[in-house]
C-alpha cells in the first residue's frame, strides 16, 4: 500500500510538471516593482491622489469606475487608510481592453504599494481592478495615488 | 486482593495500543485518505498557478508555499477534518463495532482512546503528507530563497531569515487546526449516526463561527477563520505561539470531551 501512494504521489507530481503553465519562465515572467511602503515621497515629482472607497468582493473582481491617464514613466500606488480585516489584490488594467498591464499586489489594512509602473513609453488609460483572497468581502478606503519617478 | 493500580494501567496502556494498532490498520488500509491526499495536492498545485498573477520582487518555493498554503487550506481544512478520520466513530456504530468489541472485553475507555489516536495519526500523516509533498514539488519550479510578498506573517524574522523553518512552522499550525477539526467530528458521532452530517460538522460550524464573529471586533480573538489565514493573522494581534495554542486547545477540549462523554455513555449500539 505504501508503495503504491509513493507511486501515485509521483504520477501525480510529473503530472503537474507537464501542465503547469508557466513554470519554465516562472522566473522570467514580468514582476511587478517591490512593494513599497515608505520612503516613496522623496522621488515625487508631482503626484495626484484619487479617493477610494469600495467593497472589495469575495469573489470575482471588480473595476474601479474611473479612467486614469497615465503618461510615460508614471506610477500607481495604492494606500489603504482602512482598519478593516482582510487584505485586498490590486492591479492596473488596460481601460478599453481590460486586459492586466501588471501584477496582482497584497495590499493590507493601512498598507500602501506600488502597483504599477508605466514603462511602456506612451500613454496609457487604464482602470484599477480589485479582488480579494478572503472568504469575506472587504470594505478598502483610501487614495490611489499617480505620480512620476524624478530620473 | 486487588491487583495494584500500576499494573492495571499498564494493562490499559497495551490494550490501547493494540486497539491502536487495529485502528490504523484499518484507517490506511482504506484508499479514503489517498485519495483526499491527491486531491490536497493538486488543488495546492492549482494555487501554485495562481502564485504566478502575483507580483513579487522574487519568486521563490517558500514564498510560493506559503501563498498555496494561506490560499487553499482555510477553506480545505475544515473538509479534510471531517471527511478524512473526522467519521471513524460513526462508522463503527453504524455497524455496530463499538458493542462488538466490548463484548470482547474491552473497556469503552479503551475503544474511545484508540479511535482518538487513530484519528489524530491519520490526521497528522495527510495534512503533513499534503504539505510535504506540495514544499518539494514546488521546488524544482522555484528558486530557494526568502519571503518578500508578505511581511512574513506571524514571525516576519524567521520568515527573513530561515523561510523553511518558517515553512515547517506554518504547517505545525495547519497539522494543529487539521486535527481539531477532526475533534468537532468525533465528539458529535457520540450521539448522531449520519456519516455525512458528522463529516460535514466542521465545515458548518467553522462557516457559522466565521460569520458569527466578527472579524472586524474583539471577537477576532476567537474566530476560527482568522486563525488560519496566517499571513493576515498578525495584524490581527497574534503570535505563532498563540495561534498554535488556540488550535491546540480546541483540539485538546475536544478529543477530551469525546473521550469523557463516550467513556460516561450507558449505550453502545
Amino acid at each position: 500500500m505504501k508503495a503504491r501512494c509513493i507511486v501515485a504521489m509521483l504520477m501525480v507530481s510529473c503530472l503537474m510538471a507537464t501542465v503547469l503553465p508557466g513554470w519554465v519562465s516562472a522566473e522570467s515572467l514580468s514582476m511587478a516593482p517591490l512593494k513599497q511602503t515608505e520612503g516613496v515621497s522623496a522621488e515625487l515629482m508631482g503626484t495626484r491622489d484619487y479617493d477610494f472607497d469600495f467593497n472589495i468582493p469575495a469573489r470575482g473582481t471588480e473595476y474601479d469606475s474611473r479612467t486614469f491617464t497615465m503618461s510615460a514613466s508614471k506610477y500607481c500606488i495604492v494606500q489603504r487608510t482602512d482598519s478593516n480585516y482582510g487584505t485586498g489584490s490590486f492591479r492596473v488594467v488596460d481601460a478599453s481592453t481590460l486586459a492586466p498591464l501588471g501584477d496582482w499586489v497584497v495590499i493590507d489594512r493601512g498598507d500602501s504599494a506600488l502597483i504599477y509602473t508605466n514603462t511602456s513609453g506612451q500613454t496609457q488609460y487604464v482602470r484599477i481592478e480589485y479582488s480579494s483572497r478572503n472568504v469575506l468581502s472587504v470594505h478598502a478606503v483610501g487614495w490611489f495615488k499617480f505620480g512620476e519617478f524624478d530620473d | 486482593m486487588p491487583p495494584p493500580p500500576l499494573f492495571l494501567l499498564e494493562k490499559e496502556g497495551d490494550s490501547v495500543m493494540r486497539m491502536l494498532k487495529f485502528e490504523l490498520r484499518r484507517l490506511f488500509r482504506r484508499r479514503k485518505l489517498l485519495l483526499l491526499a491527491i486531491l490536497g495536492f493538486v488543488l495546492l498545485m492549482g494555487g501554485a498557478v495562481n502564485y504566478l498573477d502575483y507580483g513579487t520582487s522574487r519568486r521563490t518555493s517558500f514564498e510560493a508555499f506559503i501563498f498555496v498554503t494561506d490560499l487553499i487550506l482555510p477553506f480545505l481544512l475544515p473538509l479534510f477534518g471531517g471527511f478524512a478520520t473526522g467519521d471513524t466513530l460513526a462508522v463503527d456504530r453504524l455497524i455496530g463495532l463499538p458493542a462488538l468489541i466490548m463484548s470482547r472485553g474491552v473497556s469503552p475507555l479503551t475503544y474511545i482512546l484508540a479511535k482518538a489516536l487513530g484519528a489524530v495519526v491519520g490526521q497528522v500523516c495527510l495534512i503533513a503528507g499534503i504539505l510535504g509533498v506540495a514544499l518539494l514539488a514546488l521546488m524544482p519550479f522555484f528558486p530557494v530563497g526568502p519571503l518578500s510578498m508578505f511581511s512574513g506573517g506571524l514571525v516576519p524574522d524567521l520568515a527573513a531569515v530561515n523561510p523553511l523553518l518558517y515553512c515547517l512552522s506554518v504547517s505545525l499550525v495547519y497539522i494543529t487546526a487539521a486535527v481539531a477539526f477532526c475533534g468537532v467530528s468525533l465528539l458529535l458521532s457520540i450521539w448522531v449516526k449520519n456519516r455525512f452530517v458528522v463529516m460535514a460538522s466542521p465545515v458548518v460550524l467553522y462557516i457559522a463561527a466565521l460569520y458569527a464573529l466578527d472579524v472586524n471586533s474583539p471577537l477576532i480573538a476567537i474566530n476560527p477563520y482568522a486563525h488560519l489565514l496566517l499571513e493576515q493573522a498578525a495584524g490581527a494581534g497574534f503570535t505563532l505561539l498563540g495561534v498554535i495554542g488556540y488550535w491546540a486547545l480546541l483540539g485538546t477540549f475536544f478529543y477530551t470531551a469525546a473521550v469523557l462523554a463516550f467513556s460516561l455513555q450507558r449505550d453502545y449500539v
